[in-house]
């Protein structure tokens, strides 16, 4: 009976893999079973077990009945900030591709114009996508993550005294904030990822504007490494939306995350292969050194390198010191 | 002519909106009684595994007995129930065709004994508050 091969698909196929078998099994025996009775002896016709499937109903709801594990990937206690997040994320990522790709075009006019644009719009969709997909990713991850905490919650006893204070004004914090953080992300992974070649310094030879890239070529082997602390920057920002005001497990969490950033910032920008090693001869080239100059050029250089990851972990130190110290203070 | 009119005017539309209000009322009740059969649906089933059975001839029997079930309801109930621990279940040939014959374990035993003494003093507390 073909119909009955095509309803129990319709069910099955809506089931945990690992369920279908014995579920389909048992379907057909009740159909077996129903179809008897309503004929008691006779050949079953059609008619009959179209109307034994009327009975049994929209396979979409009797599957549905089979399932009791929750089927969401992202459940509403996380929904409305993971749409926040997620529009920002994926708003920023469009525009700042769009924009890198345009100074890129600025810069080095490609040798056909419309494929220049083709490629643009192309970069700006697969952007988009890409944040789209990393941030659910990451929701998808803290939503079960965290569910098991719920559950646990729920079978314990629950007691007054667990009621969150109300808030201070100064406890809590501004969505504004974790947005700007991510936007910043974002403009972040735009720039290293696709403009790295642009960042330097800039000259006119006469025949147009020309850069002498700070990073060498070598650098996009780092941008795995560059999207991975874009992904943690986000979920920093993602938990300090989604707790609306300073603890100390939120102050022990960016802190952590932070240690990881820094981990990562040091593994990227202190290897010397991401540097441009011509950087000095070239802009020495360019006539852009002064003669007069008594100081190297490439200690400076080193410098400023090194400078670059000194901010770097002071900016980390900085924003865990301080998620540290408002969790303590507000937990209070 | 027109008084008679608007009378007689006023009194089908008067009809019309107690029809309306039947019907909501009925839907009402429909969804109350689905939801206070929900509850005992787990007692008629437990209430009648003491012997193995199969989901259909549960179905039937519970029929006869004025427990409507459809069968989409009842199977993955017990297999939920199964799951819990309540039921115990085996693939068995009966008149050459297989299937899954449900029984209670020793949990469900137990489980139902509390139910229907549970199910007893319901029946009498709400009996007494509706006298």
């Amino acid at each position: 009976m073909e119909l009955i091969d095509r309803y129990i698909y319709a069910v099955t196929k809506r089931l945990p893999l690992k369920q279908r078998e014995d579920i389909e099994k048992e379907l057909r025996s009740l159909i077996d079973d129903m179809l008897a009775s309503r004929c008691a002896g006779r050949e079953p016709l059609k008619e009959d077990v179209i109307a034994v499937l009327n009975e049994l109903g929209d396979p979409a709801i009797l599957a549905a009945k089979y399932r009791d594990d929750k089927c969401y990937l992202i459940g509403p206690e996380y929904f409305y900030t993971y749409l926040t997040v997620m529009k920002t994320v994926v708003i920023t990522l469009a525009a700042g591709t769009a924009i890198g790709h345009a100074i890129g075009i600025a810069l080095e006019p490609p040798e056909h114009v419309f494929a220049g644009i083709v490629e643009l719009i192309a970069a700006v969709v697969s952007g988009a996508f890409q944040g789209f997909a990393w941030v659910t990713i990451a929701f998808a991850v803290m939503e079960r993550v965290n569910n098991k905490d719920i559950q646990n919650v729920a079978k314990r006893k629950w007691s007054v005294s667990e009621l969150p204070k109300i808030p201070k004004k100064e406890e809590l914090i501004k969505p504004s904030d974790p947005i700007t953080g991510i936007v910043f992300s974002v403009v972040f992974l735009v720039v290293f990822c696709l403009a790295y070649r642009y960042i330097g310094a800039y000259f006119s030879d006469g025949g147009g504007i020309k850069v002498i890239p700070v990073f060498s070529e070598q650098f996009q082997n780092f941008i795995p490494l560059i999207i991975a602390l874009f992904c943690f920057s986000v979920l920093k920002e993602s938990l300090k939306l989604i707790a609306g005001r300073w603890t100390i497990n939120l102050g022990i969490a960016v802190t952590a995350i932070n240690i990881v950033l820094f981990v990562i910032s040091i593994a990227v920008f202190t290897n010397p292969n991401v540097w441009n090693g011509n950087f000095v001869s070239e802009l020495d080239a360019a006539g852009m050194v002064p003669a007069d100059l008594d100081i190297s050029l490439d200690t400076v250089f080193a410098g400023l390198r090194k400078g670059f990851v000194a901010l770097l972990a002071f900016t980390y130190g900085i924003d865990a010191i301080f998620a540290l110290v408002k969790g303590v203070k507000y937990s209070k | 002519m027109t008084i008679v009119c608007g009378i007689q005017y006023n009194g089908v539309e008067k009809m019309a909106i107690e029809v309306v209000m039947m019907a909501e009322i009925e839907e009402i009740v429909n969804g109350l009684i689905l939801e206070l059969r929900r509850g005992t649906l787990i007692l008629s089933v437990l209430s009648r595994l003491d012997q193995p059975k199969y989901g259909y001839s549960l179905v039937q029997e519970l029929s006869e007995k004025g427990i409507e079930i459809d069968a989409g309801t009842l199977y993955p109930l017990l297999r939920r129930l199964e799951k819990q621990g309540l039921l115990e279940s085996s693939w068995e040939l009966a008149d050459s065709r297989p299937r899954r014959y449900y029984f209670l374990s020793e949990t469900g035993r137990q489980v139902y004994d509390r139910l229907r003494e549970e199910w007893r003093k319901l029946v009498f507390s709400i009996e007494n508050l509706m006298n």
